[in-house]
């Protein structure tokens, strides 16, 4: 591997860093109905939400609360039956399926629960893939995935495949490829659930740190409590709607209450 | 700031191609299987037409194989046998592959020589007549022969006199290889080695010919449809194991064309390749089976190299075409996927 030069990449992030309080993601009255024949489900009964700019936020519920129906339309992986999704000030509703696909390349990285790692594909060439999505040259692709891969701390083990990595190794990979084309928002589905305790929580951390150093959106989905403690905010959702936004430091009163 | 949406970059050919190769190598069991269809469904093709090419060369060279017979018997009747003898050749215009091959087989029952000329504009067919026999002049084409021989198209010359060509024979004999040769009035016994087909046989040949085509035709359509669904389904389960690949490329930003270009290119590439292998193998196979049958000498000088060229080249295309044709449902099956799949951890 070639040296990387940092310093060359350490401005590539700075477009997302700006006003705390820029909202970044923003959905009005957001209602999704799934049909199966003469069955109706309302996944989404009106949610209304801001998410800002630089800010941790978690999204808790239970199963079937529609907790990955509003991951997957603030997300940009569907299209509410009604209401409006906003993306940086841009209603999805009308983006031709490229210019969605734009979106997801260059605005979004995702982070699977079971990181959705390409088998076929070495590590390196993992956090390549979006780039070369983008249009970036093989190069220039390869020098900024080594700079993200440090950024991870998986830079020592490039050439493997996800198959020769450890579970937190394979999650870090798909953290460096969710950040490959210096997204302003990264969403997270359970990115803990399929790691061990201790790794689970070094996740998080990087995570939370990532945020710091590169003022990335971070929206997660998630149980660990641990995560929750991370975020800056954290929504809970249950029937398909939003009932209440609070802080950690909220959630710990109310642990302690119910203790 | 309100940023601006672009269109997805379009990646060139090549970045799918890599994909491409590096699944095939990952998941070569599976490539194999499909590529094992292709292979099967082209062999049978090629044998299907092979066993025709050859079936119509074996038939077509035992006749001429029993004409060449019935045409020495005709000229030994008049001449006795020609071991040892010496047989003066007139080469009137350009000799069929007939003719060629009388003479060889003249050769072959060992005659000590052949005094050969030519007349007028018959052009020199190359490496005839075997053996190299030097060219003497019209004069001496009779000189010391048991019989002179006509071949070639055209006619003799109107005032050739046939009876000083046969001045210095042993025996006065001519014989014609073609009805049009008109050795005219001579005292030497005239033999006509040429026979002309009865108009019934004829039409025999045309309508066995014609029901072998159909029954071929049907034969050829029925694999290839099974070849075709084969494909399609080996295709199918290819997509169906790589559902969260092709959700977490969407995710990425990949194009619905870039997941339909990858099947296409996959689907190709196996075309090209199990058909050369079918081709091969399906040729090979059918020559040794007829090989065992006729015996390999009958086989080998029966083959149509040129023809089963052709046949190789048809087969080839069909692979390729029915290979695509076989993506089609796949494909577009796989690009229009939704990229939320990729979240279910189920699949």
């Amino acid at each position: 591997m070639t040296a990387v030069d940092t310093r060359k990449f350490q401005a590539i992030f700075a477009g997302a860093q700006g006003s705390q309080k820029r909202c970044i993601i923003r959905g009005v009255d957001i209602k999704k109905i799934y049909r199966m024949g003469a069955n109706e489900t309302h996944a989404l009964r009106g949610a209304t939400l801001d998410i800002f700019a630089g800010e941790y936020l978690s999204i808790m519920g239970p199963s079937g609360s529609g907790k990955s129906t509003l991951f997957n339309m603030i997300g940009g992986l569907g299209k509410p039956s009604s209401g409006k999704v906003y993306i940086d000030q841009v209603d999805i509703a009308h983006l031709d399926p490229d210019e969605l696909a734009w979106l997801r390349c260059r605005k979004i990285g995702y982070i699977f629960q079971s990181f959705n790692l390409i088998q076929v594909m070495t590590c390196i060439e993992n956090v390549m893939l979006p780039m070369s999505f983008a249009g970036l040259n093989s190069e220039e692709a390869r020098e900024k995935a080594m700079y993200i891969l440090k950024l991870v701390g998986l830079d020592e083990r490039p050439l493997h495949k996800p198959a020769e990595l450890s579970g937190g190794q394979q999650q870090r990979c798909a953290i460096a490829r969710a950040l490959a084309n210096s997204p302003e928002i990264v969403l997270a589905d359970e990115p803990t659930a399929n790691l061990d305790t201790h790794t689970g929580e070094e996740m998080i951390e990087l995570m939370a740190n990532l945020r710091d150093q590169l003022g990335v959106t971070i929206i997660s989905a998630t149980h660990d409590l641990k995560m929750l403690k991370r975020s800056d905010r954290i929504l809970w959702i249950e029937d398909g709607r939003i009932c209440k936004i609070t802080t950690p430091e909220e959630m710990k009163i109310q642990i302690n209450e119910v203790q | 700031m309100v940023s601006q949406i672009q269109n997805q970059v379009r990646l060139p050919l090549s970045v799918a191609l890599e994909v491409v190769l590096q699944g095939i190598r990952i998941r070569l069991g599976r490539s194999i299987v499909t590529l094992m269809g292709i292979v099967l469904g082209i062999a049978f093709l090629m044998s299907i037409l092979t066993t025709q090419s050859l079936r119509e060369g074996v038939k077509e060279e035992t006749n001429t194989r029993a004409e060449l017979d019935r045409m020495l018997s005709f000229l030994v009747v008049e001449t006795g046998p020609v071991l040892n003898r010496t047989l003066g050749v007139i080469q009137v215009g350009p000799a069929n592959s007939l003719e060629q091959r009388f003479i060889r087989r003249l050769q072959k029952e060992k005659v000590r020589g052949l005094n050969w000329t030519r007349i007028g504009t018959a052009p020199v067919t190359a490496g005839f007549p075997a053996g190299s026999t030097p060219q003497v002049d019209l004069n001496s084409v009779g000189k010391d022969a048991a019989a002179v021989i006509v071949i070639g198209e055209g006619a003799l010359p109107a005032g050739l006199d046939i009876n000083a060509v046969l001045g210095e024979a042993r025996q006065k004999v001519v014989a014609l290889t073609r009805r049009t040769h008109q050795a005219g009035t001579t005292s030497a016994s005239v033999v006509l080695l040429e026979r002309k087909p009865r108009p019934d046989e004829i039409q025999q040949l045309a309508v066995e010919a014609q029901r072998n085509h159909f029954r071929t035709i049907w034969i050829i359509v029925i694999s290839l449809l099974v070849t075709v669904i084969g494909i399609c389904n080996a295709m199918l389960m290819s997509v169906t194991e790589r559902f969260r690949e092709i959700g977490t490329m969407k995710c990425l930003g990949a194009l619905s064309y870039f997941i339909r270009q990858q099947f296409f290119i996959e689907a190709s590439l196996m075309g090209v390749v199990g058909s050369l292998i079918g081709i091969l193998f399906g040729a090979i196979f059918t020559t040794i089976a007829f090989g065992s049958t006729y015996g390999m000498e009958l086989t080998l000088s029966s083959l149509n190299l040129l023809e089963l060229g052709g046949y190789g080249f048809f087969s080839l295309i069909a692979g390729v075409i029915l290979s695509i044709v076989a993506a089609i449902y796949p494909a577009n099956f796989a690009s229009k996927m939704v990229p939320a799949t990729a979240l279910r951890s189920n699949v």
